[in-house]
């Protein structure tokens, strides 16, 4: 008897040229596995820009009735709706075993006014929504947004009516209270910080030279002169305070009670029922522009991240600084001058390791050693003065730099080596043959040709140092930093200073703020300017690649 | 001359290219070497947590006198205090071999015929006189500074007056004390066999006004025998063990002036003929250590079992050589106590890790009457019976971890049974901490199974087309675009997991867990589809180009999803699914689970393997697959039989980065995990990872403590963990280019 032939099981029974016996059916699931991953890959960047983007945008004010349900959830007789002033937020599904029930979140702000910030109204008890051109959104700066109609302003000269068409006057005071703000913050930044600093050092000064009497006087002198030139400043910023004081926003809440506003805190005023897509679009772009450049207010959950961002960058580019020279030396060391045996093979996977380490445990490795070690052994050196308060002892911008520089250095190196691979091998012995050194032959030829592969490692390594955020929180990041860690101040970068970061700045609004629900859309905007970031350094690293790969084809 | 000059330029070429030479070496041997640090300082740092708890003699002073009952010793353990049987407080400097202060703190011929004091730091002292009455003291030592010189000046202070606690002339022969934060608490057997129990409410200064409550039991068996007397920290039960081993519970809890005589349950500890040796109570009161003359070692606590019957729970029993313990003395702030052995031996326990450190000793250790453990835990004091005090120093810094508590099931005070858990946190001062990395490491597997679960199929498949399958001008955008994720920072995915993603499963599971079911349906019914009607449709489609064909199919499978979920929620289940699965499984739905996590983190592997498996299959060497193909055989074929078969090792290897990025992964856990160190497998629950534990941890721990090199280790097993997997992927990728080369 004939042996029965053992049959692939994958290949279907009939004819081997149909579609099926070609197994064609099970390629699709193949081609399924691509298309989900850009479809994944899409939403992700399309749920990012249009939260993220969407925040700034002025959304409209509805005038909404609602149907008032007692607790047993029929309708309240005596009181039969309710109007309420505000802002869509969602809108959610949940299904119960009575079929699908519709519940929408709404913003009420006012928060300072204590009727709830927010407020869920299932949609069956929507009697109406309409969208009063005359609803308007003060932004403030604190409480979040307040959302009223105009009724009137009150100003040292006495109260003026505000209606949707007779505003002038509230933008002129608008304007009026935004230069007096400004001037105040320079003072408060430049001479009141300038005085604090000269302060500081007199102290320090007179701490230093003890018991000489002549030089007391002196700096008695200048501590008298100190104190007025404070004094003067401190009642030019009361003078300017009391000159914004004044001015008074009457709003008609939603209840129908008039409430008022002290000017003073008021960002802007919106109409965004009745704006045209040009001024949305003025207003989009100036609260963008205000979200990149001011400080964050209200426990981070509203205003700006520039300090974020300076953090960010000033860190990223301290650490691209101590990882460059490095990462090329060491790429040298293995490519150029260490003899290729099983050491050099061996140290290259160790390299190859170190890039899956877990970026927490380069984390562990900057808190027990950097700071706890090297931190400490330099502040018993240089900074004992200052014992037991530490001063490099302690997480800062220079520790954070270095545990980065670690972590990417075997990017720089990977990419280095590459580079240095890809230079053909009759260049260095040409160089070499005409008589040239070995050092001569790197730095004329070999560097020259390598220095954009060397780049691209760098700007690889910032693109993966900028999204790190597990180390930075055991080496130097802060919620809330006090000043920048880098001024116009001597030594001007604070290597010891904490400092704010994207990454950190996510994670800490999105999950340790108390009002989640208003901090959200802040997050998705800076979830967005980090993604912009590292995504941007890392597609220009690829096509600089690209570049450089194609140049260097020929030879 | 121009020769000369010549020579001198190449002279000083030679020097800057050796120079160069050594600089490049030494920074490149440098970088390389500071790398290796990282890893000779986690091992550096978790070195301690190994050395076992030891003991080394320090010397004897001939202060006090012999007749003393109760050691105290001040925390660096120069300064002792001694209470003597007449009722005096002896301060001695043990270093300097002088008394210090002697205060008497009873009438002129008072007897003291017990004495104990509280296992805390600072703990106050109880004495017992043979009059029947109680005396509560707190020792006290006041640091002054003296022209540059430390000076201890020590005070003992009275917490209350003197009690007459039992009758005039019936003696207190045992006492017990428990204190915590607010309360003191003092139970007392008199000569006649009466017990007694008092409480107090501590003010802030630790004085005690009136008792709360006072009650006295009547007698038990053997009145006036019993080896110790123990009161739990929340003054619940009142346990008295007898010398030979009989010990009664009470239930103090329900007993108040209607009902005087409290419940209890009692029962033998050891054989017929067994007798107690030694006992101490330990850190916290919540258990205490009894020791037998036949070297049986346990530690006990009482508890309510769950049917609410009185019971005596052996904790654990202590594996020692079966030689007799003299004595017993317990470390008044952690749960290390000393057992002195008849034979001189000397050996250090920790309770919860099980940590044991032996000494012997040239001392006649069964003529030891007193001992004492420091407050600080660095000393030991024995005192022999002619009033000598030997100094033992303590070095035990880490005997509350062992390999042990690390990863085996472990015995917690207040818990039924061994349980594995992870709670450093101090909720109080006497807390007993709980650090097991077995749930932390079982997490972090959970964590990364899930992700692996999500991210294989789906990166693979993708490679195989894209690498295999796909028009090039296709591929050339595909590829960058999903590498393009892996620049994602994992704090934006997690962000996104926890924040949009968790809640809208919350909402639409079903939906969700339909579309994946539904979705590979699907995809096969369209294969057939295209394969019956692609005699007409294929000449319009290049191949190649699938996947897009695809995107109306996913579209429709959504909607149908959406509809079916409906369906099945409403008609045939009539409750949503988590309803349904909690009553079906009893399975409990936390929002932020692992199926949260496997997706996130999966969106963030993905990209890792995808990329390094493409590569892997697109360098497959063209003429195998030509030659395949132009045997006839179909593309499937030949991606079955030639070019996976040729590809696997960097498949492989791409898996493995893959697992150890998941394993790895810090931000992604920390936001949408959960951060309960749970140790189930069920998909709709959390876990708390080893990376996300550092994470949040480190920052606030205390350098040096057990707790910080315990989370040390938690990095180095990360780091092992990592360093294996990529060792290994990086071995299989060499294999792969050695096969690539000889094809």
């Amino acid at each position: 008897m004939a042996k029965k032939k053992r049959r692939n099981p994958f290949i279907p029974k009939g004819d081997p040229q149909s579609w099926f016996a070609r197994g064609e059916p099970l390629l699709w699931f193949n081609a399924s596995g691509v298309t989900l991953s850009l479809l994944l890959v899409g939403a992700l960047l399309y749920l990012l820009t249009a939260n993220g983007l969407a925040h700034f945008w002025p959304k409209p004010l509805y005038s909404l009735s609602v149907a008032a349900t007692g607790t047993d959830g029929s309708e309240n007789e005596s009181e039969p709706t309710k109007r309420l002033y505000v802002e869509r937020v969602r809108t959610e599904v949940s299904t119960h075993a009575t079929g699908e029930q519709r519940s929408t979140l709404f913003r009420r702000g006012n928060r300072d006014r204590g009727d709830g910030e927010f407020v869920w109204v299932n949609d069956e008890n929507v009697v109406s929504l309409s969208r009063p051109a005359e609803l308007v959104r003060v932004l403030r700066e604190a409480w979040g947004p307040a959302y009223g109609e105009l009724q009137s302003l009150e100003t040292p000269r006495g109260t003026v009516a505000l209606s949707p068409d007779a505003d002038q006057a509230l933008y002129e005071a608008l304007d009026r209270i935004d230069a007096v703000r400004s001037k105040m913050a320079a003072l408060e930044n430049g001479t009141i910080r300038k005085l604090n600093r000269e302060a500081q050092r007199l102290y320090q000064r007179e701490r230093a030279i003890g018991g000489d009497a002549p030089l007391a006087e002196e700096l008695g002198k200048e501590q008298a002169r100190l104190s007025a030139a404070f004094t003067g400043a401190q009642r030019d910023m009361l003078e300017m305070a009391q000159s914004i004081e004044p001015y008074w926003l009457t709003l008609r809440v939603d209840s129908g009670e008039l409430w008022r506003l002290p000017l003073a805190s008021v960002l802007a005023v919106q109409h965004p029922n009745s704006m045209s897509y040009v001024e949305k679009l003025e207003s989009w772009a100036l609260q963008l522009w205000a979200f990149l450049s001011t400080a964050p207010r209200e426990s981070n959950t509203e205003g700006g991240v520039f300090p974020a961002i300076v953090g960010t960058v000033v860190m990223v580019l301290l650490m691209s600084v101590i990882v460059a020279p490095f990462g090329v030396l060491a790429a040298i060391y293995l490519h150029e001058y260490a003899k290729q045996d099983w050491k050099t093979r061996l140290i290259r996977i160790g390299v190859n390791n170190l890039a899956g380490v877990p970026s927490i445990v380069y984390g562990v490795f900057g808190l027990g050693f950097l700071v706890y070690v090297v931190g400490g052994e330099l502040d018993k050196l240089f900074y004992s003065d200052a014992l037991p308060s530490p001063t490099f002892g302690a997480p800062g911008l220079l520790w954070a730099s270095i545990t980065l520089a670690l972590l990417t250095l075997p990017v720089v190196i990977v990419a280095t080596e590459e580079g240095l691979a890809r230079i053909p091998q009759s260049l260095r012995d040409g160089s070499l043959a005409l008589g040239a050194t070995r050092f001569e032959t790197l730095w004329r030829i070999i560097v020259p040709i390598a220095t954009p592969a060397m780049m691209t490692g760098v700007i690889l390594a910032i693109a993966r140092a900028a999204g790190e955020v597990a180390p930075l929180m055991l080496v130097g990041v802060v919620k809330l930093a006090p000043a920048l860690p880098i001024d116009s101040h001597y030594p001007y970068l604070h290597l010891d200073q904490k400092f704010m970061h994207l990454g950190y700045h996510v994670f800490d609004v999105g999950f340790q703020s108390a009002n989640i629900e208003a901090a959200r859309p802040l997050v998705y905007a800076t979830a967005l300017l980090l993604v912009v970031l590292t995504i941007g350094l890392n597609l220009f690293a690829v096509l600089l690649r690209n570049h450089l790969r194609e140049k260097y084809k020929a030879l | 001359m121009n020769n000369s000059l010549h020579r001198g330029r190449f002279a000083a070429r030679q020097v800057l290219d050796r120079c160069a030479n050594a600089l490049i070496s030494a920074g490149g041997v440098g970088v390389i070497l500071s790398v290796v640090m990282i890893l000779v300082f986690l091992l550096h740092e978790v070195a301690p947590l190994l050395s076992a708890p030891s003991l080394t003699e320090q010397g004897t002073s001939a202060v006090p006198a012999s007749d003393s009952t109760l050691l105290v010793a001040e925390d660096i353990g120069s300064v002792g205090l001694a209470f003597s049987e007449s009722g005096e407080a002896r301060f001695f400097d043990l270093s300097r071999d002088r008394a210090l202060l002697t205060r008497s703190l009873l009438y002129a011929d008072a007897s003291v015929t017990a004495a104990t004091r509280a296992a805390l730091p600072w703990g106050a002292a109880a004495l017992g006189t043979e009059a029947g009455e109680l005396l509560l003291v707190r020792p006290e030592f006041e640091t002054t500074v003296t022209q540059g010189r430390r000076e201890l000046r020590p005070s003992v202070r009275p917490i209350v007056p003197l009690l007459q606690l039992a009758p005039a002339g019936d003696a207190l022969l045992r006492v017990a004390l428990t204190e915590t934060d607010s309360e003191l608490a003092v139970a007392a057997e008199s000569a006649s066999g009466r017990l007694y129990f008092a409480s107090w409410q501590l003010d802030e200064n630790g004085l005690a006004g009136s008792a709360n409550r006072v009650l006295s039991l009547p007698p038990g068996e053997d009145p006036g025998s019993s080896g110790l007397l123990f009161v739990d920290a929340r003054h619940r039960f009142l346990v008295r063990v007898t010398f030979q081993g009989n010990y009664t519970v009470h239930d103090l809890a329900p007993v108040n002036n209607a009902m005087p005589v409290p419940r209890l349950t009692s029962g033998s500890l050891f054989e017929a003929g067994e007798q107690l040796t030694a006992a101490a109570v330990l850190f916290g009161s919540a258990s205490f250590v009894v020791a037998s003359d036949r070297g049986a070692l346990l530690q006990l606590s009482p508890t309510l079992q769950d049917s609410g019957e009185l019971s005596l729970q052996t904790l654990r029993r202590f594996s020692v050589p079966g030689k007799a313990v003299h004595h017993l003395a317990a470390d008044p702030g952690s749960r290390l106590f000393a057992a002195v052995f008849d034979d001189g031996a000397i050996g250090l326990f920790h309770s919860t890790s099980q940590r044991q450190g032996w000494a012997t000793t040239g001392l006649a250790t069964d003529e030891i009457t007193a001992s004492s453990i420091s407050n600080g835990g660095g000393q030991l004091l024995l005192q022999d019976a002619q009033g000598g005090v030997t100094r033992f120093s303590i070095q035990a810094p880490h005997a509350d971890v062992s390999a042990r508590s690390l990863f085996a099931a472990v015995q917690y005070e207040g818990y039924r049974a061994p349980i594995f858990k992870w709670q450093p946190a101090t909720a109080g001062a006497t807390y007993e901490a709980k650090l097991s990395l077995s749930p932390l490491l079982w997490g972090t597997l959970k964590a990364a199974f899930f992700t692996m679960l999500f991210a294989i199929p789906l990166a693979l498949s993708a490679a195989i087309f894209t690498g295999y399958f796909m028009a090039s001008s296709m591929r050339r955008k595909v590829k960058p675009g999903i590498e393009l994720m892996e620049a994602m920072p994992t704090v934006v995915l997690g962000f996104l997991a926890a924040l949009w993603f968790a809640p809208w499963l919350d909402e639409h599971l079903a939906e969700a867990l339909l579309a994946c079911l539904l979705l590979p349906v699907a995809v096969a019914v369209s294969g057939v589809l295209w394969g019956l009607l692609g005699n007409v449709l294929r000449p319009y489609v290049v191949s190649g180009w699938e996947p897009l064909l695809l995107l109306p199919v996913f579209a429709g499978t959504a909607a149908l999803a959406v509809f079916a979920a409906d369906l099945l929620e409403q008609w045939y289940l009539g409750m949503s699914l988590k309803d349904y699965i909690y009553q079906r499984w009893g399975l409990d739905y936390a929002q932020r689970n692992a199926l949260v996590v496997g997706v996130a983190m999966g969106l963030a592997v993905v990209p890792t393997v995808f990329s390094i498996a493409e590569d892997a299959l697109y360098s497959v060497p063209k003429q195998l697959s030509d030659g395949s193909l132009a045997l006839g055989a179909s593309r499937w074929q030949t991606l079955r039989n030639v070019v996976l078969p040729t590809a696997s090792p960097g498949i492989f290897s791409a898996l493995m980065i893959g697992l150890g990025r998941a394993v790895g992964e810090t931000m992604i856990v920390v936001m949408a995990a959960g951060n309960t160190p749970l140790m189930d497998s069920n998909l709709f629950s959390g876990m708390r990872t080893l990376s996300a534990t550092i994470a949040l941890e480190a920052p606030e721990v205390a350098l040096g403590s057990s707790h910080y090199r315990v989370l040390i280790v938690a990095a180095l097993l990360l780091f092992l963990l990592t360093f294996i997997l990529n060792s290994a992927a990086e071995l299989l990728r060499q294999r792969l280019r050695r096969r690539y080369r000889a094809l």
